[in-house]
């Protein structure tokens, strides 16, 4: 008797899975790196909009996530109100940005549009770090307090993995869904397609900034997290190879899906972690093994997985055939 | 449905992965302490309190961190930051260890940057060090300090940011002299030069941007006229900072940037006929830049450093033949800064008599008169160490030794 | 007054650098339709060859080490086209062609500080001095890095017009399958490109050692900044390439007169916003 497998058992599945790691873990440093891994997995779905589904290059990730730092620690630091406020904060920021980011994106294509988010990015960084009165400027912004339900204060990394859980959760949701629907239908003709769908009626443009939008309001809640994770945000953290790293994260999960946005981010964030036993060479092996990966499993790691499996099932099918002979 | 069924083993399979890793450190220093804790606050303290009591004893090895910027863009320094360490601790080894313990330095790569440097603090927690060195950048440093504070493990940074001394982290020391006494005794060593109007070129990231701010209020407190242009790491051309700076009339310049941009300012200030005396930050003292500058760049120029390879004080000639006998190069303010660093906190550990990560703290707090390359190490009650700094002229492309200025 | 023809000159001066950046990335541009994003590690790698292996460790003289660092480029292109630009541009987006590069660039970064140490260092009398004009100031080595940047537009564009293998890259630019239809070996062609362009990169490499001496980020300020001069002088259009550099180096040098020097990047990273949003085809290039 075969059970069915809805999608929403795989989901309650990796949501306990997850759960419960926490207990196998005693190390704060792999607490640490497990919270890293899921602000970017927020992140990545976000970055997954502009540039796996719709395939609009962004390489300035790094300022979507900074303006959602700065916004909501500043506000928080200001006015002194609790963090989740500073949330919101983010959540508009990243509508703002969305916008913002959007309308350019109509004019400019390809590697242009990627020269323009390089761009962004880098204006973004020097401005925070050149407006020292109100951004504290290269010393950054310190004790930012971090997240609270009345008096109870998420401070170790064990309560800070469970409330970050429930966001990605959130995330994840709501980006399976728009992905799913209608919308997400029409992102992944716009990159298939541009033309066709335009001829087919949809307002593209909108569609992009609806993109857009979307993927900031991620960014900046990512963003929001982990301003009140870190506790001090300085500029320089927020750098053209900050974006690259999340492009990476997108492409070792595969261009387009939302389930490889975990792979990804763990994968990217993880690994030159695990390889530190290499010594000096760490860096220089972590960026061949990517690089190899680019160039001969485009489709994301997991896809040469599944690539894999499906050879290795299909010679054992073979082999069968052969041996009966029917 | 293959591809997502693929996708959450996958990302299972490496979680568990880190799972498995995770279980060892706290198992292989010999501590008890049950996997299954409850999920709470207390996690960390157990962890660490059981490694650290478990590493107590004769025979067992003392271990301590160092995180240092071997990658990024000041390699080297972080590499002489290490070869320092290394020393300290060859050295402590090879007189009998502390109490019969050998010390054991753990390395760990924070890539210069804030997010790496915290995830290298966490490393070294759990894998039981009873202090740490490093790291070096102020950013960094600063991005730590809950950590460490959190998890009780004595820290030394040789970041400059006059905000370190306001962080009231018991738990985090400063083996290098502020930058309110760098960049203070530069303006002053300005004044005595009989400067009346100064121009500042700094360097606008935390080093420069904290040193800026600090002679600023030198200067208004003594007036004196004054000026600044700032620039970026990375710059290449500073025509328009030196032309400003021409045009204003300023009589003396201070700067205060890294090594790179320091040696291009050097070559520029000099075609381009600013022709001022100069004070400079520690950089211009250092072999790696004075050799990427013309003698006539930077014949004159004066540097307040922590360490002047032609001063004749003891402890650092010593200091720096053993380096030249070990390394086979001669060493400069990293290796001598974090050398002293090393050496406070294993004074501190062997006071303490035990590895009991608070009781070294207390004992590194109460350091005083210990003698090291640098100057001298005497605890305050901001946790600086070192309160002095000192002078030199370059002369024929070496440092000579002026004076020493100590400030209370 | 004299305060502003320095800025001038200086500008100038810094402006050829960026056309020169400019010129070797557009051909990889024309040729492959993908942007070099490791490029100026690839101009550090020029630079580190010349200057540590062949200048300090073996102590040759400069022009046989100015030609053998040339044929190392020209290879180390060649590996970079069959290894990275042919298998990654037919992707169906360019963002793994993107992606490509800058991992490569990080991995050249990582390959020089392992093999040549991290110390920066510069070589003595190589293109050092000044030359003054009454108060006006110019190094030597800008003045050559004027001179080889024109040379090399003029080369390209008599190799480009007069020649097979130029005409060749021309049509493989315009539409590659055409090309490969009329029996040209594209890929060979792309090979051919970066090998070029790799060389150019070497020279720049060379040429800026006594300005900014030789360490593993001496270029990175340069690759960004001559992106933009490649968009804004004319994207694809190679005497736009100097146009392009100038406009940068000057405006950037007369802005930080008025403005904070420390705005000085953003600067040039709001032109090329500008002109990538309201007239993407620079001065000189040709509507697409």
């Amino acid at each position: 008797m075969k059970i069915k497998l809805k999608p929403l058992h795989y989901a309650i599945a990796t949501l306990a899975l997850a759960a419960f790691l926490p207990f196998f873990i005693t190390n704060d440093y792999y607490m640490m790196l497990l919270n890293r891994v899921l602000i970017n997995i927020i992140v990545v779905l976000g970055l997954n909009f502009i540039t796996g589904l719709t395939g609009q290059m962004n390489l300035g990730t790094a300022g979507i996530f900074a303006l959602g730092a700065y916004s909501s620690a500043l506000f928080t630091k200001y006015t002194n109100l609790s963090p989740w406020l500073g949330l919101v904060t983010a959540i508009i920021m990243g509508v703002l940005i969305g916008r913002g980011l959007g309308y350019p994106s109509l004019r400019v294509k390809g590697v242009y549009l990627s020269l323009t988010t390089i761009g962004f990015g880098e204006v973004v960084r020097l401005l925070i770090a050149n407006t020292p009165k109100l951004t504290g400027g290269t010393q950054g912004v310190r004790n930012i307090r971090p997240y609270h339900i009345g008096s109870y204060q998420f401070q170790t990394q064990k309560e800070m993995y469970y409330l970050f859980l429930v966001f990605t959760a959130i995330a994840f949701f709501c980006a399976w869904r728009i992905a799913c629907s209608k919308w997400g239908r029409i992102f992944k003709s716009l990159r298939d397609n541009a033309e066709a769908v335009e001829m087919s009626g949809v307002d593209i443009a909108s569609c992009k900034i609806k993109a857009f939008t979307v993927a900031s309001i991620f960014g900046t809640v990512a963003g929001a997290m982990y301003a009140h994770y870190m506790g001090y945000i300085n500029p320089s953290t927020f750098n053209l190879d900050l974006s690259t790293n999340y492009v990476i994260m997108l492409m070792v999960g595969g261009l387009g899906s939302v389930t490889g946005t975990i792979f990804g981010s763990a994968v990217v964030t993880i690994l030159p972690e695990m390889l530190r036993f290499l010594g000096n060479y760490y860096q220089i092996v972590f960026c061949s093994i990517i690089l190899l990966g680019a160039i001969f499993f485009p489709d994301g790691w997991v896809s040469a997985v599944t690539v894999l499996f499906k050879k290795v099932y299909q010679r054992a099918a073979k082999g069968h055939y052969a041996e009966g002979g029917e | 449905m293959l591809k997502k069924w693929a996708a959450i083993t996958l990302s299972t399979l490496m979680a568990f992965s880190l799972a498995a890793c995770g279980g060892q450190p706290a198992t292989t220093s010999g501590s008890t302490a049950a996997p299954a804790a409850p999920a709470g606050s207390t996690a960390t303290g157990d962890t660490s309190a059981a490694a650290a009591a478990a590493a107590t004893g004769n025979g067992e090895v003392i271990k301590i961190g160092l995180i240092a910027m071997m990658t990024g863009d000041n390699p080297l320094n972080g590499e002489r930051m290490n070869q320092g360490v290394q020393m300290a601790v060859d050295e402590c080894n090879a007189a009998g260890g502390i109490n019969g313990s050998q010390v054991e330095l753990i390395v760990v790569d924070d890539q210069t940057l804030q997010d790496v440097a915290v995830t290298s603090a966490n490393k070294l927690i759990g894998e039981g060090v009873v202090g740490i060195i490093g790291p070096h950048r102020s950013t960094n440093a600063m991005a730590v300090e809950a950590v460490v504070k959190q998890a009780g493990v004595a820290t030394f940074t040789g970041g400059t940011s006059p905000a370190i001394s306001t962080l009231g982290n018991d738990y985090l020391f400063r083996c290098r002299a502020s930058d309110g006494i760098f960049a203070e005794a530069a303006a002053a060593y300005a004044k005595e030069l009989g400067c009346k109007k100064v121009g500042v070129f700094f360097n606008n990231d935390d080093f420069g941007a904290g040193a800026e701010t600090v002679i600023k209020q030198y200067c208004v407190d003594n007036g004196l006229e004054y000026t600044a242009e700032g620039h970026n790491t990375g710059d290449k051309d500073f025509t328009p900072q030196i032309m400003k700076m021409k045009d204003a009339g300023v009589d003396t310049v201070i700067i205060w940037t890294h090594d790179a941009e320091l040696a291009i300012h050097a070559r520029q200030i000099y075609e381009l006929g600013l022709a001022v005396q100069v004070v400079s930050s520690p950089g211009v003292t250092m072999q790696q830049v004075i050799d990427m500058c013309k003698e006539e760049y930077i014949e004159g120029w004066y540097g307040v450093t922590d360490y002047v390879s032609t001063s004749d004080e003891p402890t650092l000639v010593a200091f720096k033949e053993s380096f030249q006998v070990k390394y086979g190069i001669d060493p400069e303010l990293y290796a001598a800064s974090y050398y002293g660093g090393t050496v406070a906190l294993l004074e501190g550990i062997k006071a303490a008599g035990s590895t009991d990560r608070k009781a070294v703290m207390e004992a590194v707090k109460q350091v005083k008169d210990l003698k090291v390359p640098i100057g001298t190490l005497t605890c305050d009650e901001n946790n600086d160490l070192i309160h002095n700094i000192n002078v030199a002229q370059i002369e024929n492309k070496v440092p000579r030794f002026i004076q020493s200025v100590t400030v209370e | 007054m004299g305060t502003i023809l320095q800025l001038l000159i200086s500008g100038i001066a810094m402006g050829f650098i960026y056309a020169l950046v400019a010129i070797e990335y557009t051909l990889i541009w024309n040729s492959t339709g993908l942007l070099n994003f490791s490029h100026d590690k690839i101009i550090t790698v020029g630079a580190y060859i010349f200057a540590a292996t062949f200048i300090v460790k073996m102590n040759m003289n400069k022009p046989l080490a100015i030609v053998l660092t040339f044929m190392l480029m020209g290879i180390l292109g060649a590996v970079i086209a069959s290894g990275i630009f042919n298998p990654l541009r037919h992707m169906r987006s360019n963002i793994f062609a993107v992606m490509g590069t800058m991992m490569l660039g990080r991995i050249l970064a990582e390959a020089i500080r392992l093999i040549f140490g991290p110390v920066p260092f510069t070589i003595d009398n190589w293109l050092s001095g000044t030359i003054r004009i009454g108060t006006l100031m110019v190094t030597k080595a800008n003045v050559i890095i004027c001179v080889v940047a024109i040379l090399v537009v003029i080369a390209l564009q008599l190799f480009m017009n007069f020649t097979k293998v130029g005409k060749a890259m021309r049509c493989v630019a315009q539409n590659k399958k055409a090309a490969a239809l009329m029996g040209i070996n594209v890929a060979q062609n792309i090979c051919i490109t970066t090998a070029i362009s790799a060389i150019i990169c070497s020279v720049i490499g060379m040429l800026i050692i006594p300005l900014f001496n030789i360490s593993t980020t001496m270029a990175a300020s340069i690759g960004l900044k001559g992106f933009s001069a490649g968009v804004i002088g004319g994207f694809g259009y190679l005497p736009g390439a100097i146009l392009g550099g100038l406009f940068i180096g000057v405006v950037e040098n007369l802005a930080v007169a008025v403005l904070p020097a420390v705005y000085k990047d953003i600067v040039s990273f709001v032109l090329l916003i500008i002109f990538l949003l309201v007239r993407p085809s620079g001065f000189l290039g040709k509507k697409a």
